[in-house]
């Protein structure tokens, strides 16, 4: 049984590439062939008529060849662009630094002022009072905390006192 | 000093640029015409377009390496363009529709200048052929259109197309068969 052309195959010739399986079949096949050429037929007909129709004096031509240079030399060309934009780029990326170093500086200047000079005396004084102090500075939370247990307990008892106290009058 | 030198040396290059360039347009400038026109169909934008491809071409000639040929680099450019054109035009469409306006089309229709160089038996012609093939491109997708229209007006190679359009080649053979079976159903229901 003899096998027509695909889709593709019909879209390649047309499209002017040479295939020698192809070209063997329509050597034999006057069916294809016949849908070949009409396609072609087809498609001449389209390329002549859009030629005819896009077919312009040879002044039109000229004028617009003229009307196009004449634009283009108005026209700035796209490296200049692109040059511009690194220089600017490289300008603010520059001015970034600066301002990040000075800011990074002015930072540092105010940490340094802000951390006061401690002189021996009273460092000396410091570490006396620490040495006085009844409870480490990390136990004073937990210290405080028994006083007021041991204040609560009293006052407890004076009521329960003073109650008895009373009971007994 | 050194600016001046610098000046003086930059400035000739851009002229030979230019110059070049104008060497380019002359080559160029009808295939890019008539690929815009028969996408877009309007002659007026079909001639802005093609010179804002070449604009755009100069603009960025820098990035143009050789891989591919000039020819396939500027449809390149012109293809996006009219890309951009549908895509605008959808959106001015509505923004016309929601403000009720249609100032703007009508403006350019007033501005339009009739072309004096043509006569008018052949403007007549050329603007039948022209409504034909619209209404026959006007069939397909954006896809199958650009396709065909570059593999039927520019025979372009497969390959070619595949740059021209930023797609791949398996797809752009089945753009094209999809075009030419859309084309020629279309047309065998036109003559039934």
């Amino acid at each position: 049984m003899l096998v027509h052309l695909s889709e593709e195959e019909f879209a390649s010739l047309l499209a002017g590439k040479e295939d020698e399986t192809a070209a063997g079949h329509l050597a034999i096949c006057s069916e294809c062939e016949h849908k070949l050429e009409s396609w072609r037929g087809d498609l001449r007909q389209l390329r002549d008529d859009i030629s005819f129709s896009s077919q312009r004096p040879s002044e039109y031509w000229h004028i617009q060849r003229n009307a196009i240079s004449r634009k283009l030399e108005g026209v700035p060309s796209l490296n200049n662009f692109w040059n511009l934009g690194w220089t600017l780029a490289c300008y603010a990326l520059a001015l970034s630094v600066l301002v990040l170093g000075f800011v990074n500086f002015r930072q540092t200047e105010i940490g340094i002022k802000q951390s006061p000079e401690i002189n021996d005396t009273q460092l000396l004084s410091d570490l006396e009072d620490r040495m006085t102090e009844d409870v480490p500075e990390a136990l004073q939370p937990a210290s405080m905390l028994v006083s007021e247990m041991s204040d609560t307990e009293d006052q407890g008892t004076k009521i329960i006192h003073n109650e008895a106290l009373r009971k007994t009058k | 000093m050194l600016d001046v030198v610098e000046l003086t040396a930059v400035k000739p290059q851009v002229a030979s640029e230019l110059e070049d360039f104008d060497q380019t347009i002359g080559l160029y400038q009808q295939r890019i015409y008539r690929l815009l026109l028969a996408q877009i169909g309007e002659p007026d934008i079909a001639e802005d377009l093609t010179q804002e491809c070449f604009i755009r071409a100069f603009q960025n000639r820098s990035r143009f390496r050789g891989e591919s040929q000039v020819f396939t680099w500027l449809a390149r450019i012109a293809i996006n363009l009219a890309r951009d054109y549908f895509r605008n035009r959808r959106l001015a469409f509505w923004r016309r529709l929601s403000r009720l306006d249609n100032s703007d089309e009508e403006n350019r229709r007033a501005m339009a200048v009739p072309d004096r160089s043509v006569s008018p038996e052949d403007l007549v012609i050329q603007r039948e052929k022209l409504a034909a093939v619209m209404t026959l491109v006007k069939q397909l997708s954006q896809p199958q259109r650009e396709t065909l229209l570059l593999s039927v007006i520019e025979e372009m190679s497969l390959d070619e197309i595949a740059q021209c359009t930023n797609r791949r080649i398996g797809t752009v053979k089945t753009h094209l068969f999809r075009a030419l079976m859309n084309l020629r159903k279309w047309q065998e229901g036109k003559h039934k």
